[in-house]
């Protein structure tokens, strides 16, 4: 830009202070999510499937959308999708490997949430859910939160989802243990809504459950 | 095929709009030729996510994000246009939006950006610039948000005006505007600090 050099200093300032380079451990997170994306993608267009659609829900983050691995004339189901969003993601395997299964269903408006399992730690409370639709339509979860014993509300945090073309979604989501807060069971796990492709729809899919406080990282 | 990215450098190289085209066209047809286009931008994605206020994690985390979409939607780029950087900026920036949005994210916490400051040769020079870096980051902290998108896109992501403009959806001129205005408040206050 032309006037670049209007302000030497102060530029020069701002490049060094957003001069931040990735952490290694970080990098190759990313470049592994990035290969499965590719991987997925070459997939795709091999098997001339489309994408499946993949909704934002509100209130919460949902991050690490990986693209949809389809398999051809193959019935995926939860567990299955649970394998294949871990794979590659340590964070998330690690998640899901300290997880207490707790395989409690609910069914709301012709969709039925399954918790598979959670993990409570210091920082997130992990859970990992599956919905799995007996309308036609696919839907990936909406609103939720977590109440611990003291009233504590989790509402935000951080997940990561996939899909399969039967309309089962599965999504392993940290909620974040507010600071300073140690979280204590029994939880409620309520999910108020669901994301489908015409919108929000409301619901409710209550989960009562306990697991024990692990000191593992996430 | 292995996936990396080389250090900091790479961001810091104006970026090549027709091999970032040629890239892309290639990506079209076969995803794989999305790597090449990965290791160009991951860190200037990643730095201008970082100097939007996301946490270190949270940046991460937005740039996979960033490469995901980019990657599943390559075929709606459409090379010759405001180019490659711009789209994927755009990208970026949208999940950053959303993802402040739902997570009610600050824009800047200056005690985990202190964190990042790198050791400088010597105990004072690194006082200084930690110092010089709290200063200026908590200035363009107060900044209205489009100043510090700008400035984010121009010194943290490296992009031109005429990019900006495209990212944030402005013309060149006004773009050119914002960023003149943002560098003379910034000047101005460095002034009265002296």
């Amino acid at each position: 830009m032309t006037n670049d050099s209007t302000y030497p200093g102060v530029e020069a300032a701002l490049r060094q202070a957003f001069q931040v380079d990735i952490p290694a451990d970080r990098r190759t997170a990313i470049a592994r999510r990035v290969r499965t994306a590719i991987g997925a993608e070459t997939a795709r267009r091999s098997t001339g499937l489309p994408h499946r659609r993949f909704l934002l829900p509100s209130r919460r983050w949902v991050l690490g959308l990986a693209a949809a691995v389809l398999v051809g004339g193959t019935v995926v189901g939860g567990e299955r999708l649970f394998g294949q969003l871990i794979a590659g993601a340590p964070l998330l395997e690690d998640a899901w490997e300290r997880g207490t299964d707790i395989g409690q269903s609910v069914t709301d408006g012709g969709y039925t949430l399954v918790l598979e399992k959670a993990a409570a730690g210091n920082d997130r409370l992990w859970v990992a859910l599956s919905v799995d639709a007996s309308a036609d339509e696919g839907a990936e979860l909406g609103r939720m939160r977590v109440i611990d014993a003291n009233g504590v509300v989790m509402d935000g945090g951080t997940g990561a989802g996939t899909g399969d073309i039967r309309g089962t979604s599965a999504m392993l989501f940290g909620f974040e243990v507010p600071s300073g807060v140690t979280p204590e069971g029994p939880y409620t796990l309520e999910v108020t809504s669901l994301t489908t492709a015409d919108g929000e729809l409301p619901g409710r899919w209550t989960f009562s459950f306990d697991v024990p406080l692990t000191s593992a990282s996430g | 095929m292995e996936l990396t990215s080389t250090d900091g450098r790479v961001s810091e190289e104006r970026h090549d709009a027709s091999l970032d085209d040629s890239l892309a066209m290639e990506a079209r047809m076969n995803a794989e030729a999305f790597a090449p286009l990965y290791e160009r931008h991951t860190e200037s994605v990643y730095r201008y996510l970082r100097a939007r206020g996301a946490t270190e994690t949270d940046a991460a985390e937005l740039t996979a994000v960033t490469f995901e979409r980019a990657m599943r939607h390559i075929d709606r780029y459409r090379p010759g246009g405001s180019g490659f950087a711009p789209w994927l900026f755009r990208i970026a920036r949208n999940a950053s939006i959303d993802a402040s949005r739902r997570a009610h994210t600050r824009w800047v916490d200056l005690d985990r950006l202190s964190h990042l400051v790198a050791p400088g040769p010597s105990p004072e020079e690194t006082a200084i610039a930690n110092e010089e870096r709290r200063w200026i980051l908590g200035v363009v902290a107060r900044l209205p948000s489009i100043q510090r998108d700008v400035l984010a896109l121009r010194f943290a992501a490296g992009l031109s005006g005429r990019e900006i403009a495209a990212v944030v959806g402005k013309s060149e001129a006004a773009t050119r505007k914002i960023l003149s205005r943002s560098l003379a408040t910034l000047q101005e206050a460095a002034g009265h600090d002296e």
